[in-house]
């Protein structure tokens, strides 16, 4: 009888174990790199205005001009400026600047002088609120695309900011919205550059 | 009882006397400021009417009339408005935010005024608590630079002190200390005393959420310039080891590294000639030379000169300057050859291949070229001597020894002089290089050459491009402009073009931004305006609030393009609301969008420079 629950116990402490270690070997699948892209070979990108399912008009490219300045401070790629992309999507007669297709994407390298670019998506931009608490949060995705051969070559995701516990429970409404964007715009280059 | 009252009395007008004599000597005080007699110095000023960029009504004349009379009452000389009414209408001038080269010179001819004042309002809200916001600058209209700029941005609700006894309810009263402020910080720049706030951002610091400044530009936005101390230079077979000297200037403070290597020539490498594999030379902080050894070889034969091309590439956090190329001569053994022209029985001519060239100081060097009519057998000499006719200044240093031989054989040769830049702003200097009688040759028509060395240290032109305005507020690409123009020229060190000038090219060229300035819009600008840099952005949220309670936000993004290489040179993204580290009592709250851009373009005009 004894031996019989000592069985059990061992049996529920290695199936916990295996969940345990289970959890730690599985992915984000937040971020996709092309192994077979030499990123060392991209030295200028146009960063393309970015899709904004906000309800801030302007998230889009509020997260756009930071992601510019961090990608530039980087050193490791040369950022066109904003301007010079819009006359490059004028003349190339791009429909949708935000997702271009992988032919449009070449057109634009070919105009532009630029190894890729980069599309973005705003999925989150403003306060959370949850019961009387609310703190500042940002949720953006982005992708490259290698004007070469026009496919994707790296994507990642990053959310940052949002109610923590010790908000729910003394209140302070989170971090600045500038320190929050800051700091997704940092994720989502160190899952560029590592 | 009575001698008490009388006490009282005596020691109340003993008070009163001792206020009065001290009020007297802090009105002697002022008295001395005003009596500084500012229109001995300066010629008229002529008081420009208000723009109006705020979208609504604001009594524009009452705002210019009290700066007009506020200056006149410190004893500024200002031109009278029916002389300004009648320019303008001649003129037909209608915008008056600011004025072009051409307007600044009809105004100095027609009236004498030797400057304008330029007044743009910003905000006028009338509900209580009344909002201003005014930015006033002083163009001189012979040289069209900005002599002075300054703003205030006020909130009627800025110090209400002990029960809202510091509160200012009536928009005329909130004008009128505003116009004062402007007026008082004009008349001590016109009598040469400085303004203690000046020189700086004020207030609290407004950090950028991110920024970009290339390292390959100094702190007053110079590049780094990477480049061979001499263009040419040169030594026969047995020299043993040649050593190129390569310069970086100014020192950096960050380390610099460049690659260089073979990019051409006539000798041939890997022992033949000359041993040498190129690499990356690495200069620490702080550290201005570094040498580039080759190995010429000692045994081997040749009768002909040899040349060894070797560059400067992929520099890493400085720029390559003009001479980034270097080209090594080695001299042959015997020139002398057995004559393959036998059948010319005709003396060539010898001239300059032009008249005159122009070269930057830091060019390191310059190659003046002589050619013949055609080849001979015999070779040429040619003497040939310098004349300093401009500037004065001998910095240069003839590499090439008179007389100048031209090789049986060769058609052309240069006479290379080597530039010695300096760090002065000096006018530009010209060097006269003429030829003397030559020898086995006739002379040419062209025996004199005019070389211009252009000075490179003049003050660097910054010219602000009205932002992008992607925001709901009217014009607030122009007045997030004005903000840099104010903090640009308080930070001296700049030439900054007036906003009228840019205004008029960009009519000029007609160009419209979208989404900011283009690489070919930069590019025209750059030449119509002889910028070397140009500061232009997006501005996404310049919001104020009608009445009290509600918290200004400013949202801008900065981009500086340099003209040379037509990159970026800072980027920086700046996002920050009124209430932005006030945590008690709205202690350090800032009231007035105008307020906050400006402490938030003060920052980064400071970081930008740093």
């Amino acid at each position: 009888m004894r031996t019989r629950r000592r069985n059990g116990r061992f049996l529920k402490m290695t199936i916990l174990l295996s969940l345990f270690l289970l959890a730690s070997c599985a992915s984000t699948h937040d971020k996709f790199h092309d192994q077979t892209m030499d990123f060392a070979a991209v030295r200028s990108v146009a960063v393309m205005p970015f899709a904004n399912l906000t309800n801030d008009k302007l998230a889009g490219e509020r997260v756009r001009d930071v992601f510019i300045t961090a990608l530039l401070s980087t050193e490791a790629m040369y950022v066109l400026p904003t301007g010079e992309v819009a006359r490059g999507v004028s003349r190339a007669g791009v429909a949708d600047p935000t997702s271009p297709s992988p032919e449009e994407a070449k057109k634009l390298g070919e105009l532009l002088k630029v190894n890729a670019v980069v599309t973005g998506v705003v999925r989150e931009y403003g306060e959370a609120r949850s019961g009387s608490t609310s703190a500042n949060l940002v949720s953006l995705s982005m992708s490259m695309m290698e004007v070469d051969a026009g496919k994707v070559v790296w994507t990642a995701a990053a959310t940052k900011g949002g109610i923590s516990v010790w908000d729910r429970l003394f209140g302070g409404g989170g971090e600045p919205m500038n320190v929050v964007t800051k700091r997704a715009v940092d994720e989502i280059l160190d899952k560029l550059f590592k | 009882m009575k001698s008490w009252t009388s006490f009282l009395s005596r020691a109340a007008a003993v008070s009163f006397i001792g206020i009065a004599l001290f009020q007297g000597c802090v009105r002697t005080k002022s008295v001395a400021v005003k009596d500084v007699p500012l229109n001995a110095f300066h010629p008229p000023v002529m008081v420009f009417p208000l723009e109006n960029m705020t979208g609504n009504p604001v009594p524009a004349r009452d705002i210019r009339d009290a700066i007009a009379k506020k200056l006149r009452s410190e004893g500024v000389a200002v031109a009278e408005d029916g002389t300004m009414e009648k320019f303008l209408a001649r003129h037909r001038l209608r915008y008056t935010g600011g004025i072009d080269i051409d307007a600044a010179r009809a105004i100095r001819e027609e009236t004498g005024a030797g400057s304008v004042l330029l007044t743009s309002v910003g905000l006028y809200s009338e509900l209580v608590p009344p909002k201003v916001a005014i930015s006033a600058r002083l163009v001189s209209t012979e040289s069209l630079s900005i002599l002075w700029i300054d703003s205030v941005g006020l909130s009627g609700d800025d110090s209400p002190g002990i029960l809202g006894l510091g509160l200012i309810n009536y928009p005329k009263a909130l004008v009128e200390k505003a116009t004062a402020q402007l007026a008082e910080s004009l008349t001590r720049h016109l009598s040469g005393r400085r303004s203690e706030t000046s020189g700086g951002p004020k207030g609290r610091r407004y950090p950028p959420e991110s920024e970009f400044k290339s390292m390959a530009f100094g702190p007053e936005l110079k590049p780094h310039v990477l480049s061979f101390s001499l263009p040419a230079s040169g030594g026969g077979k047995g020299t043993g080891t040649a050593r190129l000297e390569v310069s970086l200037k100014p020192p950096s403070g960050n380390g610099v590294t460049v690659d260089y290597g073979i990019r051409g020539g006539t000798a041939k490498g890997a022992g033949e000639d000359y041993r040498f594999t190129g690499g990356t030379l690495t200069f620490e902080p702080a550290e201005t030379k570094k040498t580039i050894e080759i190995e010429i070889a000692g045994d081997a034969r040749g009768e002909e000169d040899k040349t060894i091309e070797i560059a400067l590439s992929d520099p890493v956090n400085a720029v390559l300057g003009w001479c980034a190329r270097h080209t090594y001569t080695i001299v042959g053994s015997a020139a002398r050859r057995a004559d393959p022209f036998r059948e010319n029985r005709v003396v060539p001519e010898v001239t300059f291949d032009r008249a005159s060239q122009a070269v930057p100081e830091n060019a390191c060097g310059v190659a003046a070229r002589m050619v013949l009519s055609f080849v001979t057998d015999r070779d040429v000499t040619v003497p040939f001597e310098f004349e300093v006719t401009a500037g004065g200044r001998q910095d240069y240093t003839s590499v090439t020894k008179s007389p100048l031989v031209i090789r049986a054989g060769a058609q052309s040769a240069d006479i290379v002089v080597a530039l010695a830049d300096d760090d002065r702003a000096e006018e530009d200097r010209k060097l006269d290089l003429s030829m003397g009688d030559p020898v086995n040759a006739l002379p040419g028509a062209l025996r004199k050459q005019t070389i211009t060395i252009k000075d490179d240290d003049r003050i660097r032109s910054i010219a602000v491009v009205p932002f992008y305005n992607l925001s709901p507020r009217k014009n607030a690409g122009e007045m997030v402009g004005l903000h840099f123009i104010q903090h640009l020229v308080e930070a001296g060190g700049f030439l900054v073009v007036e906003p009228g000038e840019i205004r008029e090219k960009l009519l000029d060229l007609r160009i419209i931004m979208d989404d900011g300035i283009s690489l070919a819009n930069a590019d025209d600008l750059f030449k119509r305006l002889d910028a070397d840099l140009i500061l232009t952005g997006r501005v996404l949220d310049y919001q104020d609030t009608q009445g009290g309670g509600g918290i200004p936000v400013v949202d801008f993004s900065v981009l500086l393009l340099e003209r040379k290489g037509k990159s970026v040179v800072w980027h920086s993204k700046s996002r920050n609301r009124g209430n932005d580290g006030v945590f008690l009592f709205d202690r350090g709250m800032v009231r007035t969008s105008h307020r906050l851009a400006d402490r938030m373009v003060g920052t980064v005009v400071g970081d930008m420079l740093k």
